[in-house]
């Protein structure tokens, strides 16, 4: 496993929880005995999005499909799908690259696929 | 919480500007306008009141500058939430204590923006807390409609709701609206037409998403006594509640660690909003849903309790929201059809239609109205009634 399929989290030293944003004490026991990590980018979809609209400036290719992942490591990130058909709820997943062609990312691929 | 206590405060006045796409004026012009226009409502001139309250998302202007240009010459409370749409329930209950306590006794709480020609929260990118914005932008998440889509979605997989049921919700709000010379959306939608709006980010079509406009509407609150001195029948705080999940984030689209994406604020609002008022969901002969997008009607008529789990797309299709239903809901339009004005104009309505003065859309005999704010991780509602 390389680091471009590996997501940085926080993780607590005390009750072992990890998530993505950055807080100064634990979310889930307030400890402040934190750390990060990187953590491998594979878990399951919990949601997704698909954008048909972009409401950047300058606009965004569309359409493209943001899911939620919660990652087997703990985590809930969001990333993109890079498949074509819509994902499915609880579909396994793993990232595949920190950056697809138009520099979003994480990217996220049904696991076991191509280069998945 | 505390136990529900004897009411001490009433709503007294409504007021609006029009509502437009374009008003070519400040937003200070509006605020002030709609804030006379509730004085005015009221029978009260600015000398009568001694606090104003308001919230934004960087796009209003501070309650100093409205009372500044209503000439207030003794101010007693003023205050300014820098929040978004769980807001306005949670001034009118904020309001309720400081005139309990005596800070104020006679406040104006106002809502205005440009909310068309000027910034427009459908692309508005959430406060910029680098740490938490970042990873979000990075994935294409990058406004409003997207991040409540995602709840939208969950809520979808996990109860079997359907486009069917976000359709109802816009059906049913835009009878009302064209029966509101107000709206800015007043010509009936069929199922068909809403099918054919433009997705924008699914399961939200154009027709899920609230209709932006530049506008103010404004309330005035008094103590009980004082208002039943006044012009109108007195539209009574019976009790207010906020509350929020655990963890509800850095800013307010972090919803990382919101466990839950099928039930929001809503759920912990319900929890507090009933035993804090001393009204039960069955009393409430009006309902005033925030509803910035569609499906944040459906998880505000269940976190409530208003229906079951999974029970809230079925209800409106059974006609239940209708003026004539078990709960009529979002009699203006709501902010899908009458405007956005951020859901001050939820709490104006609920006001009209306890006074009768809806028009068509009067509620025949409606004593209780509850209004909610907010479809996030923080919220807020108000039970309002008839003085009895």
């Amino acid at each position: 496993m390389d680091d471009a399929t590996k997501i940085r989290v926080q993780h607590c030293r005390d009750c072992g929880r990890r998530w993505q944003t950055t807080f100064a004490g634990c979310p889930y026991c307030g400890s402040t005995a934190l750390t990060e990590d990187d953590v491998a980018g594979k878990g399951r979809v919990y949601s997704w999005v698909e954008v048909h609209r972009s409401l950047e400036d300058p606009p965004a290719d569309v359409p493209y499909t943001v899911v939620t992942v919660d990652l087997d490591a703990g985590a809930r990130v969001f990333g993109r799908y890079a498949a074509g058909a819509g994902p499915k709820a609880g579909e396994p997943v793993a990232m595949v690259s920190a950056t697809g062609e138009d520099g979003r990312g994480p990217v996220f691929a049904p696991a076991g696929s191509d280069g998945a | 919480m505390t136990r529900p206590r004897e009411p001490a405060t009433a709503i007294v006045g409504v007021g609006y500007t029009e509502f437009s796409n374009d008003s070519g004026r400040s937003v200070l012009e509006l605020a002030t306008e709609a804030s006379r226009a509730a004085l005015a409502d009221a029978g009260l001139v600015p000398s009568d009141i001694d606090g104003v309250a308001t919230y934004s998302m960087g796009d209003s202007v501070p309650a100093q500058a409205v009372a500044t240009s209503l000439d207030i010459e003794d101010i007693g409370y003023l205050l300014d939430l820098s929040l978004g749409g769980q807001s306005p329930c949670y001034l009118v209950a904020l309001a309720d204590a400081a005139i309990r306590a005596g800070l104020a006794r006679t406040v104006v709480i106002y809502r205005a923006l440009n909310g068309r020609s000027g910034v427009r929260i459908g692309r508005a990118r959430a406060n910029d807390v680098p740490d938490s914005v970042d990873h979000r932008y990075a994935a294409g998440l990058t406004a409003y409609p997207q991040n409540i889509a995602m709840w939208a979605r969950r809520y979808m997989i996990e109860t079997g709701a359907t486009e069917d049921d976000l359709g109802a919700v816009v059906l049913s709000q835009r009878w009302y609206a064209e029966r509101n010379e107000r709206a800015i959306l007043r010509k009936p939608i069929t199922f068909e037409q809403y099918l054919a709006s433009p997705m924008i980010a699914s399961p939200f079509r154009v027709a899920d998403c609230t209709r932006e406009v530049d506008g103010a509407c404004a309330v005035v609150m008094t103590s009980i006594d004082h208002a039943r001195a006044l012009r109108h029948p007195p539209v009574v705080v019976r009790g207010g509640a906020f509350a929020s999940g655990p963890r509800p984030g850095r800013e307010i689209g972090d919803i990382l660690l919101w466990d839950d994406y099928s039930r929001n604020c809503m759920h912990y609002v319900g929890r507090r909003i009933w035993e804090n008022s001393g009204v039960t969901p069955d009393e409430v002969d009006v309902a005033e849903l925030y509803d910035c997008f569609s499906s944040a009607v459906l998880f505000a008529l269940e976190g409530l309790g208003f229906v079951g789990r999974g029970e809230a797309g079925a209800f409106i299709r059974d006609g239940q929201t209708a003026v004539d239903g078990k709960l009529p809901v979002n009699t203006h339009g709501g902010l899908l059809a009458e405007g956005y004005i951020h859901g001050m104009n939820s709490v104006n309505e609920a006001v009209l239609q306890l006074r009768g003065d809806a028009g068509e859309r009067t509620v025949k005999g409606a004593e209780v109205a509850l209004v909610s704010s907010g479809t996030l991780m923080d919220g807020s509602a108000v039970v309002l009634s008839k003085d009895s």
